[in-house]
Formats: C-alpha cells, sequence, structure tokens
C-alpha cells in the first residue's frame, strides 16, 4: 500500500509531467508529443453523451492508435491541414490532477482541463477531463491510455475540433 | 401563404447564368448570404419537402424514443406500446413546452413539468390535473400530441410539414433505385450507431450539400489525408486524380434535385463467394456495380449517404451563415467485427470534427461564406464542370447542377 505522502509525491510529479505535456502542445511541439507514448498507446476521445461505450460498436470523436497519434501530428504540421493553417493559439489549463490507482508501473489518473482556442477571429473553448493510464519510462512517464472526455453535449458551438485535445 | 410574383420568379432566375452550348453554369454568391432568400428557403423548402428525422432502428423496442429538431422544429419520435412508430411535435397542448427534455430513452408517458399533463406514448393525453376546472368544450380526447406528417424507406424516418406535397415514394423519384443498390448490400438490414457527430460551420447549408459530392477537392483540400493518412497509416497508394474513377457512371440528377455521383472504391476486393451470390440475386452487372464502385447520394434538400463511409449526413441552416451538421452511422446490423472495426475506422478517420478531413472542409466552407456578402454585384461562382462533356466524370459538377436547378425552381416557382 502506497503511503499518503507517496500519493502526494507522485501526484506532483504527474503534474509537472503534464504541465510539460501541456506546453509541448501549446507549442506546437507535436512529434516531440507523440514520444510520450508507448508503443500500444490509444488517444481517444468518446461520444459526448455517453463515455462509457465501446469503440467497437459506436462511433468515437478520436480513436487513435500510435500509427494515428503520429499521423495526426504530422498532418497538423505539415502545410495542408487547413483547419490549423494557420494555426491556432491556445493555452491549456490543467487542474485537479488526482492519482486513481498505482498498481506496480502502471498509474491510473485523471486531470480536469480548459483549453482556450483562438484562430481567425474567433475564440473556442473545450473543457473536460482526462482520464490517463501512464506506465513509468525511464525517470518520467509515458501515456498508455489518453482519454478525452469531454463535458459539452454537441460541439454545435465550437464548430469542429482540429486542434489536439 | 406567401404571395408570389411573375417578378419574383425573375430575381430567382437571375441568381443564375446557364449556358449549355458554351457550359457555363453560374449563380450569384447572393444563394449563400441574402437573408430573403434565407426566409423563403424556410417556407419553400424547408416546410415542403421530404426531411431525413431519424432510422427506425433508433427506436428498436415499444416505448423507445428520441428527440431531434429537424427543420428548425422539436420532434419527439416514439415506438408506441402497441409497436407502431409515430412522430409529434414535442410541445404540451395546454402552453406548448416541450415534453420530452431526454435524448433518447424508454418511457410509458411523457409529462409536461409546468403543470402535469401527461401523454401516453401513443401520443394521446392521458392525465390533466383538476380537469374538473374545464367547461364542455374542453375534449381531453382530441387533445394528444400534435402528429408530424411522417413516411419510412426501408427504415429511414422522412418527415414532411406540408400537408399537400407528394408522398415520399414520388418524392425520392430515381434516388430510390440508389438508395435500393446501397442498403440492398444490408443483407440483414441496416442500423445507427450511437455517437453520431453532432458539429458546425459558419457557412451556408447549401455549402455542404455541393462539397460533400466535390471528388474535384479531394487531392488539395484532402491532401493531408490523401498523402499521409492514406499511404502511411493505410499502406495505399494516393489514387491518381484522372483514371481514378475509370468506368465509374456518370454523375446525374435522380430527379427532384437527387443526385449520385459514384466512384472506385479506395481499398477492399469482394470476395469471389459473395460475388457469386451477388450476381445472381441482383444480376451480374448491378451486383459488380455495388462491389467494385461506391456511391454518394444527394437526397434533396439536406440530406446525404457517403456509402463508402457509411454516414447518414443532414444539415440545417440557424442563419445564412450558420448550419448544423449530424452524422449518423449507417452500418450493417449484422457484420463480422473485423469488418465492423474497419467501417468505424473509414468512418473516423475522415469524419467528424476531429477527422482528418472535416475540418479541412469546415474551414474552406467557412472561408467562401466570409467573402459572399462583400463581393462585387456581379461575382458569380462557377460550377460548369463537365457541362458539355456527354459522359461527365465523378470530378465534375452535373450533380451540384441538379441540386442547383431544383433549388432554382422550388425557390422560384409561382
Amino acid at each position: 500500500m502506497a503511503s499518503a505522502a507517496d500519493h502526494a509525491a507522485l501526484r506532483s510529479e504527474l503534474e509537472a509531467f503534464l504541465y510539460e505535456e501541456a506546453e509541448m502542445l501549446d507549442n506546437w511541439q507535436l512529434m516531440e508529443w507523440t514520444a510520450l507514448f508507448t508503443e500500444d498507446a490509444i488517444y481517444r476521445a468518446p461520444a459526448l453523451d455517453d463515455p462509457s461505450r465501446d469503440p467497437a460498436n459506436s462511433v468515437f470523436l478520436i480513436n487513435d492508435d500510435l500509427p494515428r497519434i503520429q499521423s495526426r501530428a504530422r498532418q497538423l504540421l505539415g502545410e495542408t491541414a487547413w483547419a490549423e493553417n494557420p494555426r491556432s493559439m491556445t493555452r491549456r489549463l490543467i487542474t485537479n490532477v488526482r492519482v486513481v490507482a498505482v498498481e506496480g508501473d502502471t498509474i491510473r489518473a485523471t486531470a480536469n482541463f480548459l483549453i482556450q482556442r483562438s484562430r481567425m477571429e474567433r475564440i473556442v473553448t473545450y473543457v473536460g477531463q482526462y482520464r490517463y493510464k501512464l506506465v513509468r519510462a525511464g525517470t518520467g512517464f509515458k501515456f498508455a491510455e489518453r482519454i478525452v472526455i469531454l463535458a459539452q453535449d454537441t460541439l454545435r458551438s465550437q464548430g469542429v475540433m482540429s486542434i489536439i485535445v | 401563404m406567401d404571395t408570389l410574383t411573375p417578378q419574383r420568379r425573375h430575381s430567382v432566375d437571375s441568381l443564375f447564368v446557364e449556358d449549355p452550348q458554351v457550359g457555363v453554369f453560374r449563380f450569384s454568391p447572393k444563394v449563400y448570404c441574402d437573408p430573403d432568400l434565407f426566409r423563403d428557403e424556410q417556407k419553400r423548402i424547408f416546410d415542403r419537402c421530404w426531411l431525413y428525422a431519424g432510422h427506425e432502428s433508433e427506436l428498436a423496442k415499444p416505448g423507445d424514443f428520441l428527440t431531434r429538431r429537424v427543420g428548425g422544429r422539436p420532434l419527439l419520435m416514439v415506438r408506441g406500446a402497441d409497436n407502431r412508430i409515430r412522430l409529434f411535435h414535442n410541445a404540451c397542448r395546454h402552453r406548448g413546452a416541450m415534453v420530452c427534455r431526454e435524448r433518447s430513452g424508454n418511457a410509458r408517458a411523457f409529462t409536461c413539468f409546468y403543470h402535469y399533463w401527461s401523454y401516453a406514448n401513443d401520443g394521446r393525453l392521458i392525465a390533466v390535473p383538476e380537469a374538473e376546472s374545464y367547461g364542455p368544450g374542453f375534449d381531453q380526447s382530441t387533445m394528444g400530441l400534435y402528429p408530424v406528417r411522417f413516411e419510412s424507406y426501408r427504415g429511414w424516418i422522412f418527415v414532411n410539414f406540408s400537408r399537400d406535397s407528394m408522398g415520399l415514394i414520388e418524392y425520392l423519384a430515381e434516388a430510390r433505385d440508389l438508395l435500393d443498390m446501397i442498403l440492398d448490400q444490408d443483407e440483414d438490414g441496416s442500423v445507427i450507431l450511437p455517437g453520431a457527430h453532432e458539429y458546425s460551420m459558419r457557412a451556408n447549408w447549401k455549402m455542404l450539400m455541393e462539397n460533400t459530392v466535390d471528388i474535384y477537392h479531394l487531392n488539395s483540400t484532402h491532401s493531408r489525408f490523401m498523402r499521409d493518412y492514406l499511404p502511411h497509416v493505410l499502406g495505399l497508394k494516393t489514387p491518381d486524380p484522372r483514371t481514378a474513377n475509370d468506368g465509374a457512371m456518370s454523375p446525374r440528377g435522380l430527379g427532384n434535385g437527387h443526385a449520385v455521383i459514384e466512384y472506385k472504391k479506395f481499398s477492399g476486393v469482394a470476395d469471389e463467394a459473395k460475388r457469386k451470390a451477388w450476381q445472381a440475386k441482383f444480376g451480374v452487372e448491378r451486383a459488380n456495380q455495388m462491389l467494385d464502385y461506391t456511391r454518394t447520394l444527394v437526397l434533396f434538400p439536406n440530406t446525404l449517404f457517403i456509402e463508402q463511409r457509411r454516414v447518414i449526413r443532414t444539415t440545417f441552416p440557424l442563419a445564412p451563415d450558420q448550419s448544423e451538421i449530424t452524422g449518423f452511422p449507417l452500418m450493417p446490423a449484422v457484420d463480422d467485427p473485423e469488418v465492423r472495426k474497419q467501417r468505424l475506422d473509414i468512418y473516423l478517420s475522415f469524419l467528424g470534427p476531429a477527422g482528418f478531413a472535416t475540418p479541412d472542409d469546415n474551414e474552406v466552407m467557412e472561408l467562401i461564406q466570409k467573402n459572399c456578402a462583400g463581393l462585387p454585384e456581379d461575382a458569380m461562382i462557377d460550377c460548369s464542370r463537365g457541362m458539355t462533356s456527354a459522359h461527365p466524370k465523378p470530378q465534375d459538377e452535373a450533380q451540384m447542377r441538379a441540386f442547383w436547378r431544383q433549388w432554382r425552381e422550388t425557390m422560384g416557382a409561382a
């Protein structure tokens, strides 16, 4: 059993990791960002009305494995991701970081996010919760699962979600 | 009814230039931004045409219901205890509040919380608190939820807010045969899967009707999909646009503004057993067409089906420059899990607010919209590709011209 002090130390370590990740995304260091994932990682955003569904039998907003994560990053960095050329200006607030469970080298954690995206005289926000499965990697962590649960009932007011959320 | 004059016909016709001799079809950008045309569209198109509202598979069991805004109207679609599907205005007969505020579920009755009037799942008004205060002119048996005119074709539910418009089958015209060709492939029927994409664009709804059947833009607007995702994730060759669709039938109008384009499947070769079975069932030519090509269907005014990606897509205007878009995944009811996974991958990689294509479509449509109102008075949008060809290609624009001719007719008719 991990002690409360261990949990607090782990949370603090996780916060530092997640803040670095947010900084990378805000700075469009997307290839560096893809290196934060394990080989068998998944990056998903389930449908807004029910995040508990099985992606094998329902449509998600995002359901990426590592090759798709890498393709997404390459596309966004290329010139022909027209929706992000010119690029959005973003700032991400990552808060409420909680360690949910620790099993050996595997950590389950959650965090809340608020992302403001500004582009071509329009400002939109994306709000929600990340649900992570992380594994220890060297001195840091890697994402085995990075699940985005948006706290929005539709994307009508945002239009699209062309950035990495 | 609105009043119509010969001047009005002329004013709609004057938005278009059409000259088949030299192959020119153009229209004024006002069609995308003029507020008077927008108001007329509500009356002449969305109040009179058949609009896709939902699918019977979404209401599988007695009591299953869903609420959805269709043509600007909040609707309640419900399968009654008697197993019949009915559509209603989601409005209490007392003061008009919405009686159901859930998106979907199963219920025996719907109660308006304002004064607790209750309606059975067949629409009958079954409870009115303190009903003794009403006089003899209050007949509860005539106070059920307002029904909405609807008809189904092979599970697709369409509504019509006019009592005197033609029936659905007549309205679908030749599009019915194309729908059959598409739906016959789901030998055990089709189902809508959960997770519809609900998003929007700051552009006119008609642009989506054109964009969805625009093959010409694939290699430019969707360059990142064609040149990164296709080769580097799927391991497929980026097709040469000039020859990619050889053998496909020409895009064509199907009557009443409906249209179809056909193009080669990107990937996947049908197994020979299936081909033989389908050839016996549908005829050799039709079976091969079903198996080797794929189609996108325009159902005038605002519904699209992209067969390759298995999406029923609708768009409804909120304003001339603001449109809601919804994508419903329609899959075979019985599917091999591995094939289902492929279908979902094909769907999601391209489509949706976070897909590798949809955001770029939105971007270009919004760029058009930003220009519309400010262009010179005589500015025209060009829609002439393939007009002088006896055999237009999928990457031409005959399918869009079919849509526009119907729009012109509907908006200008006396």
